[in-house]
């Protein structure tokens, strides 16, 4: 255990004489002061938090639209497949900065939906959906049939089933893939910045403009988003660890 | 334990397995059902434990019209042992145990837990009953199972080779949980190609091939096989 923390901490001092390497050698070093940014860290508070409401929100749509195409998958009618499975191709296919345009230009003005961030979402939970639906059919199929037979042969109700059984399996081996994906839409909200969504690359990007302060405004994307990253990934990890079966 | 199969017929995609089977039992303790692979044996014990239902046909445990009664009452009173052991994966030895006697037999958690440590004790596997089905042998897992059967107290337990899984060493540690399920007096029906152990564990024995019973009786029958069919089975598994 002493042993892999002292790892651990060799890997960040890598890192740290990276980043002091990177700053002594920068030629304006004596002009860099995070704190220029300070007055305007209302605005960037505020952009952060709609980061993190685009991402949950997105999260949250994108497990319906997960689970109608989770529907048209097993469906046993080969029509719904073939729809779901185009569907695949075409956001497996495309870029995600493409996929957000072409719903601002080509879905959203022509229809007449105006607020930039809900196309932004709206966006995002229809392009997670093949992403969600994968996570799905990893859940479900983590349960054998024979598990199932089971269920029957001891006498459980249905909604004893999936209250004791079911869903604490499904819960389970759902959160570390979900987390990933909230990781990668969190990533992905700074392409909202293409439409004029004003989430915290947006912000941040006009106030280094405004400010002249490209160097610490750039590094205060990483921190911001990496603030939120993180933990997120330390979550789902710490969730694998408690659910390893 | 009385069983009664009227005239049963079961097909699987218009393959059939069981033809016209009929048989009526009084007084048998523990049933050995063999015979080879293919035979029918497995769908059989399906059957009498409701996990599917015959094409055609009655069958009566105990007196009691399995394809009509209702499916939760009847698997309140008898247990099944699969091939694997199909214990739940996320719940430890004991919980797996103690779940089924809370939520569907409603004894209150101390009662459940209680019965649930007396019985691993019995079975030697106290010591393990806090680790998850991934953290026990196949073996133990699998008596841990019959063990989940066995706490609600069935009037008859289906045990459908409980060993296929396994290897001979562990297969050994289970087939002697079974035998003393037998000194418990437990009623048993046991699908098994284990034709040693079946003259130990059982009264009776059902010989099926084709989807039919070839023969059947006391145990006595493997030693003096009236049919050809069970005379090369018995020589052949002997071998």
């Amino acid at each position: 255990m002493i042993k892999k923390s002292i790892h651990f901490l060799l890997a960040l001092a890598v890192y740290g004489l990276l980043v002091f390497y990177i700053a002594y050698s920068y030629p304006g070093k004596e002009n860099f002061n995070m704190m220029r940014l300070w007055p305007a860290s209302p605005e960037i508070f505020q952009s952060w938090l709609l980061t993190l409401y685009i991402s949950l929100a997105s999260l949250f749509f994108s497990m319906f639209t997960g689970f109608v195409l989770y529907l048209a998958s097993k469906s046993t009618i080969p029509f719904f497949r073939y729809v779901g499975r185009i569907f695949d191709e075409i956001v497996f296919g495309s870029p995600l900065i493409v996929f957000i345009i072409a719903m601002y230009y080509f879905i959203a003005i022509p229809t007449g939906i105006n607020n930039r961030l809900n196309v932004g979402i709206l966006a995002f939970s229809i392009y997670m959906a093949p992403y969600m639906k994968s996570v799905l059919m990893g859940a479900m199929e983590s349960i054998d049939a024979q598990q199932y037979q089971a269920i029957q042969v001891l006498g459980f109700s249905k909604p004893q089933a999936y209250r004791y059984i079911i869903i604490p399996q499904i819960l389970k081996v759902i959160f570390p893939p979900l987390i990933g994906n909230l990781t990668f839409i969190i990533k992905g909200s700074s392409l909202l910045s293409v439409i004029g969504v004003r989430e915290l690359y947006f912000q941040i990007d006009r106030i280094q403009a405004n400010l002249l302060l490209y160097v610490e405004g750039y590094l205060l994307m990483f921190i911001t988003y990496l603030l939120m990253t993180i933990p997120l990934v330390a979550l789902s990890k710490l969730i694998e660890k408690r659910v390893a079966v | 334990m009385r069983i009664k199969l009227d005239n049963i017929q079961h097909s699987y995609h218009d393959k059939t397995i069981l033809q016209n089977l009929s048989l009526q039992l009084d007084h048998a303790e523990a049933i050995a059902i063999i015979g080879p692979s293919g035979a029918g044996k497995s769908t059989l014990l399906r059957l009498m434990s409701k996990i599917e239902t015959p094409d055609r046909g009655e069958i009566y445990i105990n007196d009691i019209d399995v394809i009509k009664s209702e499916a939760n009452e009847y698997y309140k009173k008898v247990g099944f042992v699969f091939q694997s052991h199909n214990l739940f994966p996320h719940l430890t030895a004991l919980q797996n145990i103690t779940l089924v006697l809370e939520k569907v037999h409603n004894k209150t958690s101390e009662e459940a837990r209680r019965l649930a440590i007396d019985l691993l004790t019995q079975f030697e596997l106290v010591e393990h009953m806090n680790k998850r089905p991934s953290q026990l042998s196949g073996g133990q897992a699998q008596r841990v199972s019959i063990i989940r059967s066995l706490a609600i107290s069935p009037e008859v337990m289906f045990l459908d080779e409980p060993t296929s899984a396994l290897d001979p060493i562990l297969t050994r540690e289970v087939l002697r949980t079974i035998l003393k399920l037998r000194e418990k007096n437990m009623r048993f029906v046991i699908v098994t190609h284990e034709l040693g152990f079946a003259k130990k564990a059982a009264d009776y024995i059902l010989f099926m091939e084709d989807g039919k019973i070839i023969e059947h009786g006391p145990v006595s029958i493997l030693d003096k096989p009236q049919t050809e069919s069970l005379k090369k089975f018995v020589e052949y598994v002997m071998e």
